[in-house]
């Protein structure tokens, strides 16, 4: 769709890349931010069967991201892939916590 | 473009004004109120303890529980209806800091996005609605408004077939989403809309609904106050049935021509007007007393058109049910002693399965969202009822609609309640409580109304009374109670006529009873669009209860005087009684007879 926004993943300075580096997750919807918006890009790579995103510049996460990150989960869970967000900053972490999702997403 | 629609002599037609809050006429209401309850529970203590016939007990009984029940409903009123506070208006906000804390982001100017809801409407009343959010100012023009088209049809043009809605959206230049399923319905459609798009705050129009220009200059400043999830407007139907001279009907019914005859009946009815709104549509005893009272209780609910919404809001809710759900599956599975191995296979297949729903998908999507946001208690979500008109909509015309509409409202609303009554739900204030359940409850009234239109029937025919006796005692408890009843209904209703909503709540109870019978019983609610078009339907189904009821009333009555003449009838005094409650329960039901028979006249190119 028009508004969609195709999330490209770039391999970070953080993670020593030993897979191949993975087709990208989509990701719809306006997620995180709105410089994350501009630049339509969120940091990641794929190691060992893990699929890690940086979250070093993300300052805040809307409700909308959160939903946009279940989508991520859901489509990691299909390909049989983990998912892990690094580098999450407190405040995020502490959304994630009171809406319910720390079970289930796993950040740190 | 240039069609001529059924409605389009009324385009001119303006709307109604909220009614001005009085405090002194609250004051009022309020002492009104509080004496109605005592006087009421002083008549049902008489009533339930010295009134009863034992000849006829089980009579008795059915009465003074129906007038019992009703009695709750006047209690549920009065709390409703307790006080006004409308909400402070503000300015229209500019940017995002001043509706959300920017935790870190940096400010910019706010997005708002526009939906209008479509499924099988015709395209070109569905132009008109675009036209007119096209239309709608807003007065930073850094503040992007985009509208989009919700077309759940999919009608993109691959099916040449049907009309192509994706062709006027794109003639209009607005921007148009589809999916290829309708899970969820018009909760379905929304979600989708949700995923497509990144409005701060998003407005709900349906595909009949005509924003005016200030539609969101008026309500956004609601929004500065960072609990406000959602503000609802007025929905105004502007095309309700006109009022017809009771002279022309009787020239066209029986054909006159005759001049002279014409001229006498010019001059007897004349004057008189009747069948103005004759499916009783105006909702503004709804919007213009009910809801807005409500914002006193923070207890308005949403209608879904004309209401404009915070996004974070319903998406907090839709993770939240998420997380909830996949909870609520580990929990039961570790009470169940299962492995891990198992309980981490379930919750993920969960986890695909489970879709993260803003708006309930539910046949009562708008207030079972309104309840789940109310009742969060980490938000303390705010909901805000608009009390001036910013839009305008179409109503349905014809009664068979009408009954769809209307036993969908109901079912929906009962389902509520046997699934997750707000009496119980956690989060709700008392206030909330009460109002949710007054909806709720205003859909058991067959249930006390159909013995109300019953009582008199059988009495007609056993002559027995379901009371000792029509005495001064009954009279000294029921007139002061009923007569202070309507003083108070008055009150908390003032400005605004309540004799159609009145008739259509005594003549709908045959479908709102079905809808109760159908939804205990466990059917499932179908969703069905509300057709807007102007057709005609056999209704005279509909009204055969109706008419039953009717025809015994006038077969009891001729009994009764009959028995009086020859000097036989036992209570005369009864027969006064119930004669006179008759005339208001025929009045009452023959409206949904006159508007099934009632035809709208045609005009060229009319739909």
């Amino acid at each position: 769709m028009e508004t969609e926004i195709e999330t490209k993943i770039k391999q970070t300075e953080l993670i020593k890349k030993e897979d191949k580096a993975s087709e990208p997750l989509p990701i719809k919807g306006h997620i995180l931010d709105d410089k994350l918006e501009k630049e339509s890009e969120l940091a990641g790579v794929l190691c060992k069967g893990v699929q890690y995103y940086d979250f070093r510049n993300i300052p805040f996460i809307s409700n909308t991201g959160l939903a946009s990150l279940i989508k991520i989960l859901k489509a990691s869970l299909k390909q049989g892939i983990k998912l892990k967000f690094v580098n999450v900053n407190k405040r995020i972490k502490q959304k994630i916590q009171t809406m319910g999702l720390d079970k289930f997403i796993n950040c740190s | 473009m240039n069609k001529e629609f059924y409605f389009s002599k009324y385009e001119d037609r303006i709307p109604y004004k909220p009614i001005p809050d009085n405090k002194y006429r609250t004051l009022l209401f309020q002492f009104c109120g509080i004496l109605t309850i005592a006087l009421g529970f002083s008549y049902l203590n008489w009533r339930w303890k010295f009134s009863f016939n034992y000849d006829v007990l089980w009579f008795s009984l059915l009465l003074v529980t129906a007038e019992t029940l009703s009695f709750i409903s006047t209690i549920l009123i009065v709390v409703n209806f307790w006080s006004n506070k409308d909400a402070e208006i503000n300015e229209p906000v500019h940017y995002l800091s001043e509706i959300e804390e920017l935790q870190g982001r940096s400010d910019r100017p706010l997005k708002i996005d526009v939906f209008i809801a479509t499924y099988n409407e015709e395209v070109e009343l569905v132009r008109l609605s675009i036209i007119d959010a096209k239309k709608i100012l807003y007065p930073y023009p850094d503040v992007y408004v985009n509208v989009y088209v919700l077309d759940d049809g999919r009608r993109d043009g691959r099916n040449p077939a049907s009309e192509n809605m994706k062709k006027v959206a794109e003639e209009e230049g607005v921007k148009y989403l589809i999916r290829e399923h309708n899970e969820g319905y018009k909760a379905g459609n929304l979600k989708n809309a949700l995923e497509h798009t990144n409005g701060d705050l998003f407005a709900i129009l349906d595909a009949d609904t005509r924003a005016f220009q200030n539609f969101l200059v008026n309500t956004t400043g609601y929004f500065r106050r960072n609990k406000v999830a959602w503000v609802q407007t007025p929905q105004w139907f502007y095309d309700t049935t006109e009022a017809e001279k009771m002279s022309d009907i009787i020239n066209t019914k029986f054909k006159i021509k005759n001049i002279n005859v014409k001229k006498t009946i010019e001059f007897v009815f004349g004057k008189i007007k009747v069948n103005e709104d004759i499916y009783g549509n105006d909702p503004r005893l709804f919007y213009d007393a009910i809801l807005r009272k409500r914002n006193f209780h923070n207890a308005a609910f949403c209608c879904g058109a004309a209401s404009i919404h915070r996004r974070e809001a319903i998406m907090s809710l839709a993770v939240k049910d998420f997380s909830e759900e996949i909870k609520k599956l580990e929990e039961d599975l570790v009470s169940q002693n299962k492995s891990k191995i198992e309980i981490q296979e379930k919750t993920n297949q969960l986890i695909l399965d489970q879709e993260v729903i803003p708006f309930k998908f539910h046949a009562s999507e708008d207030i079972y969202t309104s309840i789940m946001l109310h009742a969060d208690k980490e938000n303390r979500w705010e909901s805000i009822q608009h009390p001036d008109i910013e839009c305008k909509m179409l109503s349905t015309q014809d009664l068979s609609s009408w009954i769809k509409q209307h036993q969908r409202y109901a079912e929906g609303s009962l389902d509520i309640a046997l699934k997750d009554n707000p009496l119980f739900k956690n989060g709700l204030s008392l206030g909330q409580k009460i109002c949710y359940f007054n909806t709720i409850w205003s859909y058991f009234a067959p249930l006390w109304i159909l013995i109300f239109l019953v009582c008199p029937i059988i009495f007609f025919f056993t002559l027995k009374l379901p009371v000792k006796a029509y005495s001064f005692d009954f009279f000294k408890y029921f007139i002061p109670f009923q007569v202070m009843n309507t003083l108070t209904i008055t009150l908390g209703c003032w400005g605004i006529s309540t004799k159609r909503g009145d008739q259509y709540y005594i003549s709908s109870f045959w479908f709102m009873l079905m809808s109760l019978l159908s939804v205990i019983r466990g059917k499932k609610i179908e969703f069905n669009v509300t057709r807007k078009d102007l057709h005609t339907s056999n209704s005279l189904k509909h009204v055969l209860p109706h008419i039953t009821i009717i025809a015994l009333i006038v077969l009891g009555i001729i009994y009764n005087a009959f028995l009086i003449l020859i000097g036989h009838h036992p209570t005369p005094s009864g027969f006064a009684a119930n004669a006179f409650w008759c005339i208001f329960n025929i009045i009452s039901l023959s409206i949904m007879i006159r508007a099934a028979f009632w035809k709208p006249i045609k005009t060229q190119n009319s739909i």
